[in-house]
């Protein structure tokens, strides 16, 4: 049995020395694949992911194709390697579940309409995992899809928000998420000012629930800026000039 | 909110506008309040007379056949009168993968008869070919000269057929083939 560990110190820093509110080191590229029609790898810290995406295209096996729209698809994987346990190659009911939380987030602001009788195929791949896999890998797909070209009504930016120690923390990672009382992912589209991801695993009273929105779409906010800023650093500032 | 200027670079969710001032063209749209929103990563389009705003898309946009593309495509199944074309280029789009199914029915290969389609293309000759609908399966025609087989193989040999005083002749073993020939064979003599 290993003991818990200190979550928040006597500083009132967290255990790697971040704020209640601060992100961890946050790093994304757009455009990463040659041939994918559209990638990004994203980092939350030691999480480190890559979102591919294909289409709209022809839809295999044929019968799945929808008359009036596009056939969304998403599969978010861990790599093997990804984290410390033995996992195995064959897809777990967590990352079933997970893809299926995705690809719902990701539907919900995606014009599929304009696409019938095509797919649109996303691949995430958790190449570390130290937390918020989920999220990250949320980001990391909602940028490849604008990489791609599709049209959507927002952009997606994932963050969890955590409580350890009592605390309400923002981004929390692998070791806060097993130690802590509550761990809440949100996928928020900034703009449009819409909750498009929302889980809780624990337990919040309706006060702390109130003010853990609040941080995590402060903390998506900031994610939300960083990932147009990486779209326009790519393809639109040589334009500009 | 700042106001869209032209040639302001978006990404998907940016505000352009209200309603009242625009009407949405190509990447923007109207949300639930009546406000236009980007649906693209690109440049605001404004035109000034017909009131329109709309999304110049920087990269990738996103490529299906629609009527009249011209098309390249491999052959992957033939029967008497009909072939499965394996649609891989639309031509003036080559920055992205395609992947589609096109349908060529032997009315639609020639304006001569054509008796078998045996007789036109074989399997995996690549195709030049025209888009007829905007339905999956694509339905494709090859009438025009410059539609047809581009590269053909020797059902001998397998080797590349090239086009001499049009007729298609193995290099190799001499073997000469009928084809649709397009006006823009790839191998010439
Ligand atoms: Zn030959």
């Amino acid at each position: 049995m290993i003991e818990k560990p200190v979550l928040i110190r006597d500083d009132g820093l967290r255990h790697d020395g971040r704020r209640p509110d601060e992100l961890r080191p946050i790093k994304m590229q757009v455009g990463i694949l040659k041939n994918a029609d559209g990638s990004a790898y994203v980092e939350y810290g030691k999480t480190k992911v890559v979102a591919a995406v294909y289409g709209p295209r022809e839809v295999h096996p044929r019968h799945l194709a929808l008359p009036d729209r596009a056939l969304i698809r998403c599969r978010y994987h861990m790599a093997p390697f990804s984290t410390s346990d033995r996992k195995s190659p064959a897809p777990s009911r967590r990352e079933i579940e997970l893809s299926k939380v995705i690809r719902e987030a990701l539907e919900a602001v995606i014009f599929s309409e304009l696409f019938p009788r095509t797919s649109i195929d996303i691949f995430i791949e958790v190449l570390q995992a130290d937390g918020g896999t989920r999220t990250t890998g949320l980001t990391a797909a909602s940028l490849a899809l604008a990489d791609a070209g599709i049209p959507m009504r927002d952009l997606i930016a994932g963050v969890a928000v955590g409580k350890v120690d009592g605390v309400l923390v923002l981004d929390i990672d692998e070791l806060e998420d097993e130690y802590g009382e509550a761990d809440m992912p949100i996928g928020y589209a900034a703009s449009i000012d819409e909750i498009m991801l929302l889980q809780l695993n624990g337990v919040l009273t309706l006060e702390e629930f109130r003010r853990a929105i609040e941080l995590a779409k402060e903390g998506a906010r900031k994610i939300y800026d960083q990932m147009k800023k990486t779209l326009h650093d790519k393809y639109l500032k040589i334009i500009e000039k | 909110m700042e106001k869209p200027r032209q040639g302001m670079p978006v990404t998907p969710g940016d505000y352009l506008g209200v309603e009242e001032e625009y009407f949405p063209g190509y990447g923007a749209y109207i949300d639930d309040e009546g406000n236009i929103r980007s649906q693209l990563v690109g440049r605001v389009l404004i035109d000034i007379v017909k009131r329109t705003i709309e999304v110049r898309q920087v990269r990738g946009k996103p490529i299906i056949p629609k009527p009249g593309d011209v098309v390249l495509g491999i052959v992957e199944t033939v029967s008497n009168d009909l072939a499965f074309i394996r649609i891989y280029n639309i031509e003036n789009k080559p920055s992205r993968s395609t992947d589609f199914t096109g349908v060529l029915h032997i009315s639609q290969v020639s304006s001569e008869y054509v008796e078998t389609m045996y007789d036109v293309l074989r399997l995996g000759d690549v195709v030049r070919a025209k888009v007829l609908n905007s339905l999956q399966p694509f339905q494709l025609n090859t009438k025009h000269p410059s539609f047809g087989v581009v590269v053909a193989f020797c059902s001998k040999c397998g080797e590349t057929l090239k086009l001499k005083d049009d007729r298609l002749i193995c290099p190799v073993c001499g073997n000469v083939e009928k084809r649709k020939i397009s006006s823009k064979y790839f191998f010439r003599w």
